[in-house]
């Protein structure tokens, strides 16, 4: 419970379980109970009970738990709080967890990352082709590794925890509609829409979502910096706008503290919309720069950019707020094993 | 018929209630053909100034000397009907009431049916009333002192109350000294004031007051009299024997802990560190919370409604422990901040001022609420092992979970229940007041008249009544004080008059009436060889009557004649009511 509290806020001692969170929740149902379940268990020190829960990641804090909470307990940040908690546990290597207690080690390590982009600028004699093509093997490279050691394994830890921990028996045929809903809800999060009120911030995220997918794929497997091509070109610019406009807009609801979900941030949370915001708007200027020829006078504008890339790539993704992208899909698909196993049960038991 | 009898019926719609289930119409109607009835009418709310107007109207124009109110509940109204015939100068007792509400439009939900029982029910009262003779009211004077038994909190209070207006008490404690159960209390939930700077100044206001005279270490045998007129003979601590005359008794002989050790599962005075809420009140008292081995708890667990709200102690609830038990935690916290406090409840009760707040604050102080089923699965406290590294281990199935638990604990608090005084039984018979099943005494009535008793010039304040914070026992102590000083300053009491009255010419001296009467209001005189009613004490409730072999004793106003009547005026239909 105290180890809880530097993953957010620790106001979930003041829950007495009238259930009020769980009876307004929209998502919330039959076998899949939270958050007041998720509360308790918290309260009792359960900790292998929350951390083969599926059910935190099933929750797109719409913030109607905290509202109706007669006693300010703060249930939706508590889901929050346990979903840091979960990636921190899922992270083979700890260090998710690690970034996640200490703001510090966060920063330590981005200073790390920063330091060895501009060494590497340095040993290249900032020449811009140079270090173009490297930063552009890097990141190819960066995303394959990050997959192949950290995600992967890290999924894996996932299922194991909330599937085979947990002792979900589902029917074999409930693994293949699984994979059906992990592409869905990968790409469209369309659960989101099962909250209340919740279309425009669906429409904000599917947004956003669609722009980072696109920018990353024209960044790194269309070269966009590299090409010719008029279509990949205009292309990259509307997907590198979206991802900044829309990060400036959640930036702005942060501050504003207007919904209920943005009233308490993280410093991770900062970060992770913060570097959104850079990689897009860095990423915009560089070609801008490139197409009104202005790169060759101005190559910090690249630097910046591969250092904004490289902390994203090797640190925010692997341990960060980015893995909710898997890991809330997955969560769906788990969620359906275990709804399924739990029919099997009861038919059995019928 | 001896003399012709002028009859006024009323026939109340109370708006809806009655009217929408009675043919109110039709039963005036059809009453209005029997004997005697001179006039019989129909109207909205009786009850209402016009309502009453009409009647003393009606009494003088067509020279009425009896009236029947169909009606409410006479509990609500027979006193205002009364009061009416006195204006229109009437003897009030020429006056009857039929309940056609709570008996019948209420209570039923057939309209013939229920209007043909309203007939009935109005034509025995007409029945009846042709026999209702004229009684004159009785005072008697009051004494002025008053004997309060109990010297807590409660008994204290009304003391001041009253020997601050001028007024003798007579304060009679068991114990050697005043206070009560909050003299062992350390802090008091919700706002944490200390009981000591509750409690001292008032003690010290009562030893200095000259009206108020204490007697310590004495018990109450047997109080003779009646309101306005009690006496008891009393032996203090000192072996002398004093005689106390006095108007008024105030009961608050308060109530004392449950002994946890007949429940089995919790181990009391098996387990050296499971110790009652009082004994820990005591810790908190001297500052030193610590195990039977002299050590710091490192886990404390708080288990609540021992005794209380189970089926096999107590049924009730003694409603302080909740609030006590978070005092506890909030005192724990703040005395051992690394201890763990487990409150194992079956539900929290935190209602009143400033409850639910305290309780709200309390929860957020890294106390962990855990949840047993009180009905059906109390926790099992047993001895841990040396590898468990804690003293006992409290096993239950938690509700708010459903895990099946283990709690650590060097120390277990039991909330033990409140329950009557061993002595309860003894004092209800020398004052003459009644108990409930789990003998604590019963109010006149339990939403109206709170803290009198159905005898006259006895209240019952605070914890003898029922389990009770101090802010409750205050105030019903000073409500009791009011009450009293009210009729001291009338100096004189109404009494019943519809007493019982013997014929000395019939009573055969058989003192069967002696032995049955609840209220020891009848007495044998050798002398006459009969027995002779003390109409003072005399309730009215007839048992004398209903035994008396001889039919010697009558009672007033409930005459054989007059309840004879008044069933063969139910018994025949109204249509063809018989004259009797």
């Amino acid at each position: 419970m105290k180890e809880m509290s530097q993953y957010g806020m620790g106001t979930w001692n003041a829950c007495f379980h009238c259930g009020n969170c769980t009876a307004v929740c929209s998502l919330t149902e039959e076998g899949i109970l939270f958050p007041r379940k998720e509360i308790r268990a918290l309260q009792m020190g359960l900790e292998d009970k929350l951390a083969t829960s599926v059910e935190p990641w099933l929750c797109y804090y719409c913030g109607d738990c905290t509202e109706t909470c007669p006693r300010d307990a703060n249930p939706g940040e508590l889901m929050m709080s346990v979903r840091r908690w979960l990636t921190a546990k899922y992270d083979w290597t700890g260090l998710a967890g690690l970034f996640y207690k200490s703001l510090s080690a966060l920063i330590i390590a981005f200073v790390l990352v920063a330091i060895g982009i501009v060494a590497m600028g340095f040993v290249k004699d900032f020449n811009s082709e140079a270090v173009m093509y490297f930063g552009h093997i890097l990141e190819f490279y960066l995303i394959l590794t990050v997959f192949t050691i950290i995600l992967i394994p890290n999924i894996l830890r996932m299922f194991y925890f909330t599937v085979i921990k947990a002792k979900v028996n589902a029917p074999f045929g409930s693994y293949i509609a699984a994979i059906g809903n992990l592409i869905t809800h990968m790409f469209t999060q369309v659960k989101t829409l099962k909250c209340d009120k919740q279309t425009v911030r669906w429409l904000e995220h599917f947004l956003l979502v669609m722009g980072y997918l696109g920018l990353l794929v024209i960044t790194v497997f269309l070269d966009w910096f590299g090409t010719e091509n008029q279509i990949i070109i205009y292309m990259g610019y509307i997907t590198g706008g979206l991802v900044f406009v829309f990060t400036f807009l959640l930036m702005i609801s942060r501050l504003s503290k207007a919904r209920e979900l943005n009233k308490y941030s993280q410093p991770t949370d900062w970060f992770f919309i913060i570097w959104l915001f850079l990689m897009g708007f860095t990423a915009f200027l560089v070609r801008l720069f490139i197409d009104i020829d202005l790169l060759n006078d101005h190559f910090w504008i690249y630097m910046v950019h591969l250092i904004v890339v490289s902390q994203w790539g090797m640190l925010l993704v692997p341990f960060g707020k980015w893995t909710h992208f898997l890991y809330r899909s997955f969560a769906v698909s788990f969620a359906n094993l275990k709804k399924a196993a739990l029919i099997k049960k009861l038919a059995t038991a019928a | 018929m001896e003399e012709e009898k002028r009859i006024g019926v009323y026939v109340c719609w109370c708006g809806t209630n009655i009217a929408k289930m009675v043919d109110v119409v039709d039963v005036a109607k059809e009453i209005g053909k029997l004997p005697n009835v001179v006039i019989a009418k129909d109207y909205k709310y009786m009850c209402s100034d016009p309502g009453q107007e009409l009647i003393i109207k009606d009494i003088k124009e067509h020279n009425l000397d009896r009236v029947v109110v169909s009606a409410c509940s006479p509990r609500i109204h027979e006193l205002t009907f009364r009061k009416a015939l006195q204006n229109a100068g009437l003897n009030p007792y020429m006056f009857e009431m039929a309940n056609i509400r709570e008996q019948v439009s209420w209570v039923h939900t057939d309209r013939g049916e229920a209007t043909r029982k309203a007939k009935s029910l109005v034509a025995a009262a007409v029945n009846r009333i042709t026999w209702h003779e004229s009684l004159d009211k009785r005072t008697v004077d009051i004494n002025p002192a008053t004997m309060i038994i109990g010297g807590g909190i409660a008994g204290i209070s009304a003391a001041l109350e009253i020997g601050n207006s001028g007024r003798k008490i007579f304060l009679i404690e068991k114990e050697n000294k005043l206070g009560g159960h909050l003299a062992g209390v350390d802090l008091t939930f919700p706002y944490m004031y200390s009981a000591d700077q509750i409690l001292k100044p008032l003690i010290k206001q009562v030893t200095n007051n000259p009206n108020i005279e204490v007697f310590l270490n004495t018990q109450i045998d047997e109080v003779f009299g009646y309101v306005g007129n009690f006496e008891t003979k009393i032996t203090p601590g000192d072996g002398k024997e004093v005689e106390l005359k006095f108007g008024n008794v105030i009961v608050a002989s308060g109530l004392k802990p449950y002994d946890p050790g007949g429940i089995e599962n919790y181990g009391y005075g098996k387990l050296p560190n499971v110790i009652t809420s009082l004994e820990f009140e005591q810790m908190l008292k001297k500052g030193k919370i610590v195990t039977k081995e002299g050590a710091e708890p490192k886990n404390v667990a708080i288990i609540h409604c021992v005794g209380s709200r189970n089926k096999d102690y107590h049924e009730y609830c003694s409603r302080i422990c909740c609030m006590t038990a978070l005092k506890f935690s909030n005192q724990l916290r703040s005395a051992l901040p690394d201890t763990n406090i487990f409150e194992c409840y079956a539900d929290i009760r935190s209602f009143g001022k400033g409850c639910e707040e305290f309780y709200a604050q309390t929860s957020r102080k890294d106390i962990m609420f855990l949840m047993f089923d009180q009905k059906n699965d109390l926790p099992r406290i047993r001895k841990a092992e040396t590898m468990d590294e804690c003293d006992m281990l409290i096993e239950f199935n938690e509700l708010l979970s459903g895990e099946d638990i283990e709690v650590p604990a060097d120390m277990v608090v039991l909330m033990v229940a409140l329950e009557a005084q061993e002595n309860a039984r003894d004092i209800a018979h020398a004052v003459g007041v009644s108990m409930c099943g789990n003998e604590f005494y019963i109010e006149r009535h339990p939403k109206l008249d709170p803290v009198a008793t159905t005898t006259d010039g006895v209240y019952v304040v605070g914890g003898c009544q029922s389990p009770k914070d101090i802010p409750d026992s205050i105030s019903q102590a000073r409500a009791a004080a009011a009450r009293i000083l009210a009729t001291i300053n009338i100096g004189q009491v109404e009494v019943e008059v519809t007493t019982a009255v013997v014929n000395e010419d019939i009573c055969c001296g058989c003192q069967t009436c002696v032995n049955v009467c609840p209220y020891t209001a009848i007495s044998f005189d050798e002398e006459k060889g009969v027995s002779v009613v003390n109409e003072v004490l005399c309730k009215g409730c007839g048992t004398c009557g209903s035994t008396c072999p001889t039919g010697a004793i009558r009672s007033r106003h409930f005459t054989d004649k007059q309840i004879l009547s008044q069933i063969e005026g139910l018994m025949s239909t109204s249509i063809e009511l018989q004259e009797v």
